[in-house]
């Protein structure tokens, strides 16, 4: 029984690390940045690549894997003053943050209190930051006691990365590509019989990956989006037996393009 | 998803692929026809690079009057290029040859004075012996017009050459058709601006129209970028003529 209805769920924009696509570009990333951490030889690590290629998905992957062996502090929305993040590695550390006592008083406390330990404060969306951000990040990195791993959308990194904060420092850049059309077909395949919908997952040809990948141009966000708009699709055709959409050809596919203005008129 | 939004997208992905439809009759249409068309192109031109072939082979007969002092005076005709020439003429001594010449239509009767010539290629003793002599020697040499109008204009055609198109505006000129020299003076130009003569026939052209003024703003325009000594005398004599 093919349950499209459920098995679209999968394909909603939430990040599930449950459930990792070992992608060429992922692999890379993940091991770079693994490795990075482990040797603590570089204190920023930058993931730099286009938006929705998976940058905050394997930076969430990468906290929850260490967290249990170091310090982590995860940031997913860099709007911050400079105390704020000062205040939140007090907290992290379980420290009292007492907002009354002079900036540079708290980093230098902030400072002794992490010396001799390993920890890693990961950073997504870090291309909304501000200069004074960026100056204060840059700081606490020179002191080698913190290291920061920071996403960014590629053309707005590539430009931070050549700012004086950034341009002499010891980093590492790790580049977040896109899928190919084999990467999509299986990831499709997996994805689905991960969630024990291997009925749904055979409906799927290469040639259909092909097709899907060309309207995503390889994009994994916009791929999960694409493959909740067919599952849509199909379950309607399904309840109202429209035998001509109960499998996946180009109209549907092509019907799921334009809902999502991959495809125009 | 309901039933409306799904009919609009249906209603969409419709219109879409009669769109591409239509677009890959077109462009099949358009291909077959860009190739009948290349294909008649292609037969046409093999045609006239066939005829300019066969005319080409017919070359030149040039006549060659020899004037030798106290003789008569003899038709010869030379088989060789107008660069040898010179050289020729003094062997030859009632020798019949035959010409061939690719491009040049028109050539003038040009008188050879025997004095003039460099290295008269004669035996030393015969040299010796004609020391004494003094002979006088006139070579006329007249050459006829072996192409057609049409041939020259049919090789432009085909090659867009300068030699072509230098030759007509000659051609012209000489039939004082100055409209037509203008025209063919106008291509030489195009294809080697830096000719003179090109520039000289179009100028004598307007000259010999009463256009003096656009005679020598030609010739001026010429002057700005090259040097030619031909122009400046010309453009030198209208504006004294002015």
């Amino acid at each position: 029984m093919r349950d499209f209805e459920n098995a679209k769920e999968i394909y909603k924009d939430i990040i599930d690390t449950n459930f990792y696509f070992d992608s060429t570009s992922a692999e890379v990333a993940k091991t770079k940045i693994k490795d990075a951490i482990k040797e603590r030889n570089a204190p920023l690590i930058f993931i730099i690549g286009e938006p929705g290629v998976g940058k905050s998905y394997m930076l969430k992957l990468l906290n929850e894997e260490i967290k249990n062996e170091q310090l982590t502090v995860f940031i997913d929305h860099p709007f911050f003053d400079k105390r704020d993040l000062l205040k939140l590695l007090y907290e992290a550390k379980g420290l009292s943050f007492n907002k009354d006592v002079n900036f540079n008083t708290l980093k230098e406390e902030l400072i002794k209190e992490y010396q001799n330990t390993t920890h890693t404060i990961f950073i997504d969306e870090a291309q909304l930051l501000n200069e004074e951000q960026f100056e204060l990040i840059r700081i606490l990195s020179d002191t080698k006691v913190l290291q920061f791993v920071l996403s960014m959308h590629e053309e707005e990194g590539r430009e931070i990365l050549q700012k004086k904060h950034f341009k002499s420092r010891t980093k590492v850049v790790v580049e977040y590509g896109k899928l190919d059309f084999n990467e999509v077909y299986r990831y499709i395949q997996s994805s689905l019989i991960a969630s024990s919908y291997s009925e749904i997952a055979l409906m799927f040809s290469k040639k259909d990956a092909k097709k899907i990948a060309k309207y995503c141009t390889g994009n994994f966000r916009t791929i999960k989006k694409f493959m909740y708009v067919l599952m849509s699709l199909l379950d309607y055709a399904k309840k109202n037996g429209l035998k001509k959409y109960q499998k996946i050809n180009s109209d549907l596919l092509l019907m799921s393009a334009l809902e999502l203005g991959l495809a125009h008129e | 998803m309901n039933s409306a939004k799904f009919e609009e997208l249906e209603k969409k992905v419709k219109k879409i692929k009669t769109k591409r439809y239509i677009k890959v009759f077109l462009l099949f249409c358009l291909l077959s026809f860009a190739g009948y068309f290349m294909l008649i192109q292609f037969e046409r031109t093999k045609k006239s690079i066939k005829k300019v072939e066969v005319k080409k082979e017919p070359k030149k007969v040039v006549r060659v009057k020899k004037e030798i002092e106290k003789k008569s005076v003899k038709e010869v005709e030379i088989e060789s290029k107008v660069t040898k020439k010179d050289s020729n003429l003094t062997t030859v001594k009632n020798i019949e040859k035959k010409a061939t010449y690719d491009t040049i239509k028109l050539y003038p009767v040009i008188t050879i004075d025997k004095q003039q010539e460099k290295k008269p290629i004669k035996p030393k003793n015969e040299k010796r012996k004609n020391l004494f002599v003094k002979e006088k020697k006139k070579i006329d040499l007249v050459v006829k017009e072996v192409k057609s109008e049409d041939a020259l204009i049919e090789r432009f055609k085909v090659a867009g050459d300068y030699e072509s198109a230098i030759s007509l505006a000659r051609l012209y000129f000489e039939k004082k058709n100055y409209n037509r020299v203008v025209l063919w003076a106008k291509k030489a130009s195009k294809i080697k601006p830096k000719e003179d003569e090109a520039w000289l026939l179009f100028a004598k052209a307007k000259y010999a129209m009463n256009k003096k003024d656009e005679a020598i703003k030609a010739l001026e325009l010429y002057k700005e970028y090259f040097k030619s000594k031909n122009i400046e005398r010309l453009l030198f004599r209208y504006r004294s003529e002015k």
